[in-house]
């Protein structure tokens, strides 16, 4: 009897042991395996690479439909198997981040942040240096001014652009019917005025329907801010990002602007400070007539949500002071290929393939997205009523993101100091004390860094 | 006061807080399974509508579409199980050895040492023990997983064992039992275990909740989606800023993961509570 | 017979050891680095790290935000706690009697327990969202209020230290963790001989009277393990607050492990994410004492 227990407990551990090893075996992703033959140059076929990108649009499969067809393209016409992975937003900072320390790192990958993650690379981790790449397929003369800099650090190419995120005016044609608005605004004056015909209240003066939203979601309110920036003629930093150039009177401007939107003219909610105030929502509950700023994926979320709104959704380039010239912004996010790669000759075909301007095409269209590559911008699917909007918007945009590494930090969003500026402004405190108060701190932690470069 | 309107005070109370704590335990989940069958015009209504005029359950079919569901639940199921045997085992061995030991140097070090770790709020270690993983090969795999809870779930398993042992496992039994010339080993197997088998259970649940909520680890740890739990699976439908864009999708791929764990523990909290009972629980 | 009996003398050390290796692996090592990291300037954007003695420390203590993140911290520990445990108590007081439906409620209450915290934080989100409440439409209807209220959003401080979001979330935490609590509690009435509640009703006691003198004390020993532990997890919870509100707005419902999980992952400053580490375990350290003192002083009564 005695021993029947002890079996009993070996036999456990035994089974728990070879479960283990089975799992083990049979879920290892197929990454460790760098396949077959081939030389140095020359034969790639038989490779395998692996390749990860966020997730994108709204609907999960169209992404992973695209990727499965480009793949399959890819392997018949060079033999390379590309195993990719959607990663989901919650984690993903945190795994870039680990990525570029030594981490598990894919082959190829779709990043953000690149000059922080240059910089925590260092050269042996991270994403790698693709200048010749880069002038492979065109240069500076083939992207999107505004996107340049965030892939370019000390002269060097670090990723190739392909996703751009600008973002134009979302406005509600049935509602600008009604209140007998025949002409898209086009400066910031006419903006106010179809605004103020647009906005409903109710009997104690609470807004029922704002005419405009500023494009606030979960209460964060930068980049809203940086498009109204652009709008009136300045930005967050200079163009060298060497200066903080928000303190400015330009600057002063925008932010009045934003608070007149809300305190003086009445044409927008100040709900707009709650956490689950989304403008997007907001319009979708058709309380919004006109969101000042929304990327091109917006239709998606539309015709998900609010299907009766799909035709009378439109798009618009962002009004500013003058009716011409820079309006928004534009982000973007490029293709790295990795230095811990092992595979860097499979790596870089891959990457000029899904970066080609047909690839581009595919994809983007695919899943809603605009480029940064001119040639794929001029395709007709950026033709329609919906998408027209953006190209040129492109045309008439500045960077969003200015390319230094610690900007994960000071825009850090809720207590980062853009935000708590912003948030606190809204709120109701001082201007002027708020942004020198912000000023001080982004340097603090611009200079922190500069001092460290040793 | 007399018998009658004790007794109808008692009575309403009972009723009082029976009805409060329902409402607010269940309204969240009945919101949840409202907005997933909501029809679409209605969902961007504000105010909201609490009864939607009709039910639509097309969300359920999108949702099955786009989220590998079953492999999703599949995978929190054999992981926590998995983790529930790793840390039952471990957590019974070394609770008994505390419970029963408890004078000797290494066991006041243990109790120490699994006091302390429940001090360590998970998000710094995480980084040091990312890489100890990372280079023992063990990111992206079940294992890697599996030890991750099971250790974590441990320190607590292995003080609810040891205050089992204590207060429900008689010396006595164990004593006459020495005496006849049994090894400690067999001590353990042949008297202990079999007695303590409420509250291996009762621990085995508390292991398993713990693991089948987790979420943060396997996110990371993970790039592979055909491994990914549940408790991760709605991070498919939270978008890039963390936005919750599509309401209703999120919302129906949250009824359909929480469900299947609420109904397997509604059937469990009867040996939960019997466990407890019988002495893991007075610390 | 000399390997058997080396076995049994050294039994009761083998049977800890898995146990205790695991935990000095993945939690102690990792947390003597962190305090380590917690001396140095470590940051992701520079190639090299220095140790700069206590200068994290005193950073971060002359910071009036870290105060108020502190305070933050506490208050929702100790209300979550406070306003969790007594509604667990009352909750298993009146499941503990036999009625129908007994076995349905008890199940339906743990529910919960067993949500997983993001689908938490989604539905709550919903919950106390302005535009999107249920409550807000309800309390407008009945008149009670004339706009809407942003729990998640409201940056008025209430009482001073307080705010609505960090109401909402406590509550949301209640909501979380009680049934945690009414489990152990209900576990340990169950242990409560019969017969001593019987007759105390035959003397003439009322319900009151039974519950605070003879259920609570015999209680005791429950509660105080229940509490202490519990109070430990919820002092370092991080899911709820990041998860609902992101420590927002305006730091209102910043807690410590969500300022350990910025500086680290956000700012890339390894060295000022583990000072606050070690803050929180030092401030940990004091109910820490108490427990350890109890389990080892009570052991040593058997």
């Amino acid at each position: 009897m005695k021993h029947s227990k002890k079996i009993m407990s070996a036999v456990l551990a035994a089974l728990m042991l070879s479960t283990f090893a089975a799992c083990g075996s049979s879920d290892k992703p197929a990454t460790d395996n760098s396949g077959a033959a081939g030389g140095d140059t020359g034969d790639l076929s038989g490779k395998t690479i692996t390749f990860t990108m966020q997730k994108y649009g709204s609907d999960a499969s169209a992404q992973e439909k695209v990727l499965k067809e480009m793949t399959e393209a890819f392997k018949e016409e060079t033999g390379i198997t590309v195993n990719y992975s959607i990663i989901d937003w919650g984690q993903a900072l945190t795994k870039l981040t680990l990525a570029c320390t030594g981490g598990e790192a894919p082959d190829v990958a779709d990043i953000f942040f690149t000059p922080s993650m240059v910089k925590i690379g260092n050269g042996q981790y991270g994403p790698a240096d693709i200048t010749d790449i880069y002038e492979e397929l065109g240069g500076d003369d083939a992207y999107f001014e505004a996107v340049i800099d965030e892939v370019k650090i000390d002269g060097k190419v670090y990723g190739i652009p392909w996703r751009m995120d600008t973002r134009a005016m979302v406005y509600n044609k049935a509602h600008f019917e009604e209140a007998g608005i025949t002409e898209v605004p086009t400066t910031y004056d006419e903006l106010i005025e179809a605004a103020k015909k647009l906005t409903k209240t109710d009997d104690s003066g609470n807004i029922t329907r704002s005419g405009v939203v500023l494009p606030v979601g979960q209460a964060r309110f930068d980049q809203g801010w940086f498009n109204l920036l652009a709008g009136h003629g300045t930005s967050v930093m200079n163009e060298d990002y060497t200066e903080f150039t928000f303190g400015g009177q330009e600057g002063i401007d925008t932010i009045q602007f934003m608070l007149d939107l809300i305190n003086e003219y009445k044409v927008c909610t100040p709900n707009v400070i709650d956490p689950s105030f989304d403008a997007g929502t907001e319009y979708q509950a058709e309380k919004a007539s006109i969101v000042l700023g929304q990327n091109a994926d917006f239709m998606t979320a539309v015709q998900s949500n609010a299907p009766q709104l799909e035709e009378v959704t439109g798009s618009a380039v962002m009004p500013n002071l003058t009716g011409e010239g820079v309006s928004s912004v534009a982000y973007t996010a490029p293709i790295s290929i990795m230095n811990s790669t092992k595979e860097r000759a499979a790596a870089e075909e891959w990457l000029k393939y899904f970066c080609s301007a047909e690839g581009q095409i595919k994809f983007c269209s695919a899943v809603n997205l605009i480029n940064a590559r001119k040639e794929v911008m001029e395709d007709e699917f950026y033709s329609s009523d919906w998408m027209k909007a953006f190209p040129e918007q492109a045309n008439r945009a500045i960077y969003g993101d200015p390319a230094i590494p610690t900007w994960s930090q000071i825009d850090a969003f809720p207590n980062g100091p853009l935000n708590t500026m912003l948030t606190n402004i809204v709120g109701g405190a001082d201007i002027k004390t708020e942004v020198d108060n912000c000023l001080k701190q982004c340097q603090e932690i611009y200079d922190k860094n500069e001092v460290d470069l040793g | 006061m007399n018998k009658r309107s004790r007794r109808f005070l008692n009575g309403l109370r009972h009723w009082v807080v029976m009805i409060f704590t329902t409402f607010f335990v269940l309204f969240p989940f009945y919101w949840m399974v409202m907005t997933s069958l909501k029809p679409r015009e209605e969902l961007m209504a504000s105010p909201p509508k609490w009864i939607p005029s009709y039910l639509d359950f097309n969300n359920y079919k999108l949702v099955w579409e786009q989220m590998p569901l079953l492999r999703y639940l599949g995978n929190s199921l054999f992981v926590s199980l998995m983790t529930t045997i790793v840390c039952l085992v471990l957590a019974t061995f070394c609770g008994y050895s505390i419970s029963r030991f408890v004078m000797r140097k290494t066991q006041k070090f243990t109790s120490v040492m699994m006091i302390i770790s429940q001090l360590i709020p998970g998000t710094l270690p995480f980084i040091s023990f990312y890489f100890i993983m990372y280079n023992a090969h063990l990111t992206n795999t079940y294992q890697g997983l599996i030890i991750a809870y099971s250790v974590w779930a441990i320190p607590f398993c292995t003080l609810m064992m040891k205050s089992y042992f204590s207060q429900s496992v008689p010396m006595a039994l164990e004593e006459s039992a020495t005496l006849d010339g049994c090894s400690k080993f067999g001590i353990f197997f042949k008297i202990a275990l079999p007695i303590s088998v409420p509250g291996l259970v009762a621990t085995a649940i508390f292991a398993f909740i713990q693991g089948w909520n987790e979420f943060m680890w396997a996110s990371v740890m993970l790039s592979n989606n055909d491994m990914k739990p549940a408790s991760v699976g709605i991070y498919d439908f939270i978008g890039q800023y963390g936005a919750n864009s599509n309401v209703s999708l999120s919302m129906t791929a949250a009824v359909m993961i929480t469900l299947p764990a609420i109904i397997f523990f509604a059937f469990l909290q009867k040996y939960l509570i019997s466990g407890l009972s019988a002495g893991a629980v007075k610390g | 017979m000399g390997f058997k009996k080396f076995i049994d003398k050294y039994t009761p050390v083998i049977m800890l050891l898995p146990a205790l290796i695991g935990v000095l692996i993945v939690q102690i090592y990792p947390s003597l680095d962190s305090i380590r990291l917690s001396f140095t300037d470590k940051s992701l954007l520079s190639p090299t790290t220095s140790y700069v003695g206590f200068a994290n420390y005193i950073t971060a203590l002359k910071d009036p935000q870290t105060w108020q993140t502190i305070l933050n911290t506490l208050i929702f520990a100790i209300l979550s706690l406070a306003l969790g445990a007594v509604f667990a108590m009352l909750v298993a007081n009146e499941l503990n009697k036999k009625f129908r439906g007994r076995t349905f409620f008890r199940a339906m209450f743990l529910a919960p327990w067993v949500t997983p915290p993001l689908v938490t934080s989604a539905i709550w989100q919903l919950l106390l969202s302005e535009t999107f409440s249920p409550f807000n439409g309800l309390f407008m209807k009945l008149g009670w209020i004339d706009k809407p209220i942003n729990f998640l959003g409201n940056t008025e401080p209430i009482l001073g230290f307080l705010s609505l979001p960090l109401i909402s979330i406590i509550i949301i935490n209640v909501w979380s963790i009680f049934p945690f609590l009414m489990v152990m509690f209900l576990a340990g009435m169950q242990t409560i001989p019969e017969d001593m509640i019987e007759a105390a009703t035959v003397d003439g006691a009322n319900a009151v009277q039974r519950f605070f003198k003879i259920k609570l004390p015999c209680l005791m020993p429950v509660i105080e393990t229940s509490i202490l532990l519990e109070g430990i997890w919820q002092f370092n919870n991080f899911n709820i607050s990041y998860l609902v509100t992101k420590g927002g707005p305006l730091n209102s419902t910043m807690v410590m492990a969500v300022d350990v999980y910025t500086e680290a992952f956000i700012n890339f400053n390894y060295g000022s994410g583990a000072t606050v580490s070690v803050l929180m375990m030092l401030i940990l350290l004091f109910p820490a004492v108490v427990y350890l003192r109890k389990q080892l002083r009570q052991t040593d009564n058997i």
